[in-house]
């Protein structure tokens, strides 16, 4: 009888919070097309946001989130792999505890640290070899990378503790090594995993506002470099929601809002597809 | 001493508050908005509360505009602003406006930048990106960083309105959201040059002159530099006593001690 109410509680909350984030899509859905009758679409397709001349083109924005999110995504997928692999694969019990705990403390940091620590260490060492590089598109991706680390690391870690439980002893016996039955064995067999992890790891790296708040430089211009500033979709919103309700500045981060709503939708839809064994 | 002497001077007209005045007063108050203020304010703030541990005051940035839209929306108390409102703000939100300071706006450098002045005409290229490297300010060849306040920000309302004349601000300007944070870039990159309040200026930055005219508290006071606005603290309709109480309070002699320890102007209207 508990378990019954507690599951129906449970179905009760969980509809409930769908609810809630279908109702923001759909609304932020409604507000934008209101927005297309007030400018055309293309001004808002454009890479021009100078509000001066009436122009909200957001694809900087969105082309500049892109950039640091994957940068960040191949950096954490080659830190996070790296941890992984030596955990699996070491024998020494210190090497592991250490690893583990320190990337259990990394998922406790607030991301304001992060972005902190690195505006007096990581800004000022970059700078020294490019004067002109100071708050940039790289110093935002290599922070954003550690926030990602231990998503992406507990994942990985998760899937290859769970197939060497099952299949471990059998792959010894049959003679492999440690070694063959990581790379050979556990990361043919975890691909699907792996690629899960990563595509949350990726939806993270699009939301996170703290670090490329701080850190990217929020420029307007165009990047053409990693070394330079540039600004995100949510750094976006950030600067520019304390404008005029009124203003078309203010009425255009709906789209924004809309555009990571529905990245983070896509992503969540490719990662249920991903038929895990 | 310059500064108390010039604070004193200026508190002629102020008011005899004290945080005395808030005896027999309790409750909450909470104030955001404006960047400039907080220092100061923050300072007020905790004589207040040392003396009446029944008030709870709390103050947060945001920006100008933040506070604007939140006292509107009867979210604070109080907004702390670095503009005038403008008139719809005024009406919609039912505004009431309380100067307590004058605060001016200076051209800030890295302490290690040799420059000491710059021309309109300088100011306005090197915003505009027409002049992005030293050398074509007669220095070593070194890139220009430059670094703005977000659109929100009176400061850089101000800025461009007083001392760019409202000419372009490039779009590869790095944009910061705040007063502090704005200090932190410009004292860590020896290239920098951007725009801060005259409050929040110390030895990690350099003031410099525009037009031969040095951004100081006295030249703020006499009018010779024109680069400079007024601090407000906004209620939506009129306060209610706590609110007024801290008001009174920061425009009172008490007060003007702190609002010119912060490098600003008091002021009572």
């Amino acid at each position: 009888m508990i378990n019954k109410i507690f599951s129906k509680s449970l179905l009760l909350f969980t509809s409930f919070s769908s609810g809630l984030v279908f109702s923001i899509f759909f609304l932020l859905g409604y507000i934008c097309l209101d927005l297309f009758t007030l400018l055309d679409i293309s001004n808002f397709l454009s890479f021009d946001w100078d509000v001066q001349k009436d122009h909200y083109g957001i694809l900087t924005m969105l082309f500049t989130t892109i950039v640091i999110s994957f940068l960040a995504l191949i950096l954490t997928f080659i830190f996070s792999f790296c941890i992984c692999s030596t955990i699996f694969l070491s024998k020494s019990k210190i090497l592991i505890l250490f690893l583990e705990k320190t990337v259990l403390l990394m998922s406790a940091i607030p991301t304001i640290i992060y972005a902190f620590a690195a505006l007096f260490t990581i800004v000022p060492f970059i700078s020294s070899y490019k004067p002109s590089s100071t708050l940039s598109i790289l110093v935002a991706s290599i922070v954003l990378s550690l926030l990602l680390i231990p998503t992406m690391s507990l994942i990985f870690l998760n899937i290859f503790r769970t197939l060497a439980k099952k299949y471990q002893r059998v792959c010894m016996n049959l003679g492999l090594s440690a070694e063959d039955f990581f790379f050979k064995f556990v990361i043919k067999n975890a691909y699907k995993n792996i690629i899960q992890g990563v595509i949350l790891a990726l939806s993270r790296a699009i939301g996170d506002t703290m670090i490329v708040l701080m850190l990217a430089g929020n420029a307007l211009s165009f990047p053409i470099s990693v070394f330079d500033s540039g600004r995100t979709l949510t750094s976006h919103i950030a600067l520019i929601f304390a404008n005029d309700y009124d203003s078309m500045a203010f009425k255009a981060i709906f789209l924004c809002a809309f555009l990571l709503l529905s990245s983070n939708f896509l992503l969540i839809m490719i990662i249920k597809s991903i038929k895990v064994k | 001493m310059k500064k108390l002497l010039l604070a004193l001077l200026c508190s002629v007209s102020l008011s005899f508050g004290s945080v005395e005045s808030f005896s027999g007063l309790e409750g909450s108050l909470n104030i955001a908005g404006g960047t400039a203020h907080i220092k100061c304010e923050k300072e007020a703030i905790k004589n207040i509360m040392r003396k009446h541990s029944n008030i709870s005051i709390t103050i947060a940035g945001g920006g100008s505009g933040i506070g604007i839209k939140q006292v509107s929306s009867g979210l604070i108390n109080l907004a702390n602003s670095g503009r005038k409102p403008t008139d719809s703000e005024i009406k919609k939100g039912d505004l009431k406006l309380f100067r307590f300071a004058v605060d001016g706006i200076g051209i800030v450098l890295n302490p290690k930048n040799p420059i000491s002045n710059l021309t309109t005409k300088q100011l306005q290229d090197i915003f505009s990106a027409k002049i992005v490297n030293y050398k074509e300010l007669g220095l070593k060849s070194a890139p220009i960083n430059l670094y703005t306040r977000d659109e929100s920000s009176a400061t850089r309302k101000v800025f461009w309105k007083k001392a760019l004349k409202k000419s372009d601000i490039a779009k590869s300007a790095r944009v910061i959201s705040s007063n502090a944070a704005m200090k932190t870039a410009i004292k860590n990159d020896p290239n920098a040059i951007g725009i801060l309040s005259l409050g929040m200026i110390d030895d990690s930055v350099k003031a410099v002159s525009i037009n031969g005219i040095y951004p100081s508290l006295e030249n703020v006071k006499n009018s010779s530099y024109t680069v400079a606005r007024g601090l407000y603290l906004l209620s939506s309709g009129e306060p209610k006593v706590l609110a007024k109480t801290y008001i009174d309070y920061l425009r009172s002699i008490e007060g003007a001690k702190i609002v010119s320890k912060y490098g600003f102007i008091a002021v009572d209207k």
